[in-house]
């Protein structure tokens, strides 16, 4: 697949990974155009399409984890990261994702966001079923958490 | 929190167009050319892009208030014009010069510390202004840099531990100088050029000796320079430049308002002593006390008080170092102010709030002494007891309705009542039509319409209102506000009285309540019970034979008449459903081990000869087949932490703690965990919880590991 074919195909999906874990436009499409620059350069041979997508993905939370360890993101304000279609409330719960720590988010991004089941999670981001469902039903305990401090008190 | 609204939440998130060309260009060029010469990308264009707006933020004060007196006559926003663009040629032409005129113009810093909050607090970051003296000596500091060599291929955006920045304007152009300390030991400078109104920018990295970033740094904090940082502003980043320079001239700042507010407050004291009201407490964990003070001891505090937070330097919330909040005053304003006291740093802090209550709004640091003094003239004239009627009669009308609403619920009736209303309904249960519903999330009140929901036969419902009848509500205790993993049972009784039963397992698994929401409203009081282990195992015995499961969709809570006419949807044999996930995660097929088992257990693990965990595994494999889990919590009176002991009856034992793993092979010792809490039934889910949280002397991993 080339450049144009790439971004047309996938930049969507994973800038919308990438803004959700790093809260930031920019940094986010700097992750999008790493990711797909080492699909360009360094990408293995892909047995499916959905084999293909989730290395994409794979590479992108790798890649995000390590922005975020390595480096101090400045997250946007929130109000500048929301969708102008979006109703409010899924705004604020846009927000409260955002909120939640890494390793939860990258469970529930992956789960509600791009509809992955647990088992494909789990191959995804190298735990065991057993791990990702602790972390889904933890993570999604935090949003909510953040969501009602943040939005209902 | 409605899964579906979390699912489309970020639906709309896209690239624009312009991204995408400007991002399928730039793969273009990158794979066509290995070099790094990379058009429209620069180390850091993210900080760049952020600088960009706080920069020129702070460049139209300097320039704006240069003009006019700074800071004083307000300045033209007008008069500020964007800087030109610079080559990357022009600029390390100029770098020497720009270090050596560092000491003569405006700098704005933004020191490491304020740069590492940005994380927890995104709104906000706070820059500090320099002496002419610091600025000079920094200006000596960066003319040691060989400003003419920059290096290049320095892949420096992943590699460094701290840093600051340093803003300035400089012909008609923003600069930032981002002083570094890399993770090689090394300090680095990058002198990036930000061109207001465009996002790129160019950046010349230097290298310098390894301390020239804690030289740097000392001279941002040393006070000994006869400066003290001063904190100008929080300047909240805006795109929208006026709306900044609106923020950060304006001389309402919080401290402004409440100690104006304090001060006025002041004059006005002792009009009414019911003014305020008190709340203490000997520390986090006791129960609070309601009390009022005395003219004279009232004006003593206030006295006190507003000495003390008159002067007090600011904190940012975020640096509240905790200790013990052990009183509060709530003024008639419906504003409250906490009082924090931590006594291994000896930190007081004073926090005030905001007139909903809710928000923190300003925190004060004041001196221990004041503290001691504050709480020393603390005398209560009399005390309130948390009783709804004494509450509601003292505070609810005079402090505000919406706190107390958040408080103390609504017009709840007071506890005697409920109990014997609760005895009435539990010794009838054979004649309640009832359901039960089980959560996944730890909330009662939210989403139950999304738990699993299911029915027990008759023979199941008579032997749980025998198991109810005998127990002993006069126990019942008010407001259980905890989370938890709840099994909700919706009761109809003979008289049509609609209400909620609640088994409530705490999310830690170590108790259980047993609430009952009378009026099913969630704004309302609960009533909750504690469950001894027993009863609670005799309770997930009944529960654990559903009649038949279903899933409802209507909201049960609104109690309307269709309540028990709802739609079904079975769903099968939830043993198959990925729901069995979630119903055997929370639903009763947790067991408590008895206290032998406990012993047993402890035993077992502390004398077992652990096999090395295993590093060439394919887990997949491992995962297949039966297996049952052990969950364990962990406390030291710290913390607490949990971990989840899977055993595959295949033989392999995987470690859980914190979502990572480590896999053993111990299949005997599988077996005879299995033997100890299976028996013959190998489906079950076993909870295994301390109760007093003792059950190892050292942490789980340690014991598996040796």
């Amino acid at each position: 697949m080339n450049a144009r074919d790439l971004v047309n195909t996938y930049g969507d999906m994973l800038y919308r990974i990438c803004l959700v874990s790093l809260r930031n436009h920019a940094d986010a499409e700097d992750a999008v155009q790493e990711v797909f620059l080492k699909y360009l350069t360094r990408a293995p041979d892909f047995d499916s399409s959905g084999h293909e997508k989730a290395w994409l993905i794979t590479v992108a939370l790798n890649h995000c984890r390590n922005m975020l360890r390595n480096q101090k993101i400045i997250p946007t304000d929130p109000e500048l990261l929301h969708p102008p279609e979006n109703p409010p409330e899924q705004n604020q719960i846009l927000d409260a994702l955002m909120q939640v720590p890494e390793k939860f988010r990258e469970v529930l991004i992956l789960h509600y966001l791009e509809g992955y089941k647990l088992k494909e999670i789990a191959g995804i981001i190298g735990k065991s079923q057993s791990a990702v469902k602790m972390r889904l039903v933890k993570g999604r305990k935090l949003l909510e958490e953040i969501y009602r401090k943040e939005y209902l008190s | 929190m409605n899964e579906n609204k979390i699912k489309s939440c970020a639906d709309n998130i896209k690239l624009s167009e312009k991204s995408k060309a400007r991002m399928i260009r730039n793969l273009e060029v990158m794979t066509q050319n290995e070099s790094d010469s990379y058009p429209e990308r620069i180390p850091d264009r993210a900080i760049t892009r952020y600088i960009m707006t706080a920069f020129a933020a702070c460049m139209v004060i300097a320039v704006s208030a240069w003009g006019l007196s700074y800071y004083l006559g307000g300045g033209n926003k007008n008069q500020f014009s964007p800087a030109s663009s610079v080559s990357m040629e022009d600029m390390q032409e100029s770098a020497p010069e720009l270090f050596g005129v560092l000491g003569d113009i405006q700098l704005y810093a933004i020191p490491p510390t304020d740069r590492g909050e940005i994380g927890i607090c995104p709104e906000t970051v706070s820059y500090i202004t320099l002496s002419k003296e610091d600025q000079e000596q920094l200006s000596e500091l960066y003319q040691m840099l060989d400003s003419e060599t920059p290096i290049r291929d320095y892949n420096f955006s992943s590699n460094w531990e701290d840093r600051f920045h340093i803003f300035l304007q400089y012909a008609g152009i923003y600069y930032d100088i981002l002083t570094t300390k890399a993770t090689d030991g090394r300090s680095y400078i990058q002198l990036i050029c930000v061109s207001a109104g465009d996002s790129r920018g160019y950046t010349l990295t230097y290298q310098t000796e390894p301390d020239f970033y804690d030289k740097a740094l000392t001279l941002l904090q040393n006070p000994a320079w006869g400066r003290e940082i001063e904190i100008n502003y929080d300047l909240i980043l805006y795109d929208d430049l006026d709306t900044l320079l609106e923020i950060m001239f304006s001389e309402q700042n919080l401290k402004t308002r409440f100690i104006t507010a304090i001060v006025e407050l002041d004059t006005q004291i002792g009009a009414d002593l019911m003014d305020a009201y008190f709340i203490s407490r000997e520390n986090q964990s006791s129960p609070v006390q309601y009390f009022n003070m005395n003219r004279d001891n009232f004006l003593n505090f206030w006295s006190i008080f507003s000495q003390a937070v008159t002067n007090a330097p600011e904190l940012k919330t975020d640096f509240i170092t905790g200790g013990d909040n052990e009183f509060m005053m709530y003024l008639e304003d419906r504003s409250y102010v906490e009082f924090w006291h931590d006594a291994v740093s000896g930190q007081c802090d004073v926090l005030f709030h905001d007139m909903a209550g809710f928000q923190d709004l300003l925190c004060l640091k004041i001196s221990e002494e004041d503290y001691q003094n504050l709480k020393n003239a603390l005398v209560p004239e009399s005390y309130f007891d948390t009783e709804y009627e004494t509450i509601n009669t003292v505070l609810y009308e005079r402090v505000g309705t919406e706190l107390m609403n958040q408080m103390f619920g609504g017009n709840a009736p007071d506890v005697n009542e409920m109990i014997q209303k609760a005895e009435q309904v539990f010794n009838n249960l054979e004649e309640c039509e009832y359901y039960f519903s089980v959560q996944e999330s730890g909330y009662l009140f939210e989403n139950h319409h999304e738990g699993q929901y299911f029915s027990i036969s008759p023979e199941k419902q008579n032997q749980l209102a025998e198991l109810f009848r005998n127990l002993n509500y006069a126990d019942m205790k008010k407001n259980y506000q905890d989370g938890g993993y709840p099994i909700i049972m919706y009761l109809e009784d003979a008289n049509q009285q609609k209400s909620l039963v609640t088994i409530l397992f705490h999310e830690d698994f170590d108790r259980a309540y047993l609430s009952w929401q009378p009026d099913g409203k969630s704004a309302g009081d609960n009533y909750y019970l504690e469950l001894d282990s027993d009863t609670l195992n005799q309770i997930a015995e009944i529960l654990s034979e559903p009649e038949k499961c279903f899933r409802k969709q209507n909201n049960l809570f609104e109690f309307e008449d269709a309540m028990f006419a709802e739609r079904e949807i079975p769903f099968g044999d939830i043993s198959n459903a990925e729901e069995r996930l979630m119903f055997n995660a929370y639903a009763p097929a947790y067991l408590l081990p008895t206290e032998e088992q406990h012993q047993l257990m402890t035993e077992l693990f502390n004398r077992w000869k652990w096999n090395e965990p295993l590093t060439d595994y394919n887990l997949s494999e491992i995962q297949d087949g039966e297996s049952f889990s052990i969950y364990i919590r962990k406390q030291d009176g710290i913390s607490e932490e949990a971990f989840e002991i899977r055993c595959q009856l295949s033989g392999y034992l995987i470690y859980i703690h914190d979502g990572s793993e480590e896999i053993f092979y111990e299949p005997e010792l599988i077996q005879m965990l299995n033997a100890l809490f299976l028996k013959s039934d190998s489906k079950k889910t076993i909870c295994y919880i301390p109760e007093d949280g003792s059950l190892f002397d050292e942490p789980v991993n340690q014991i598996i590991l040796d």
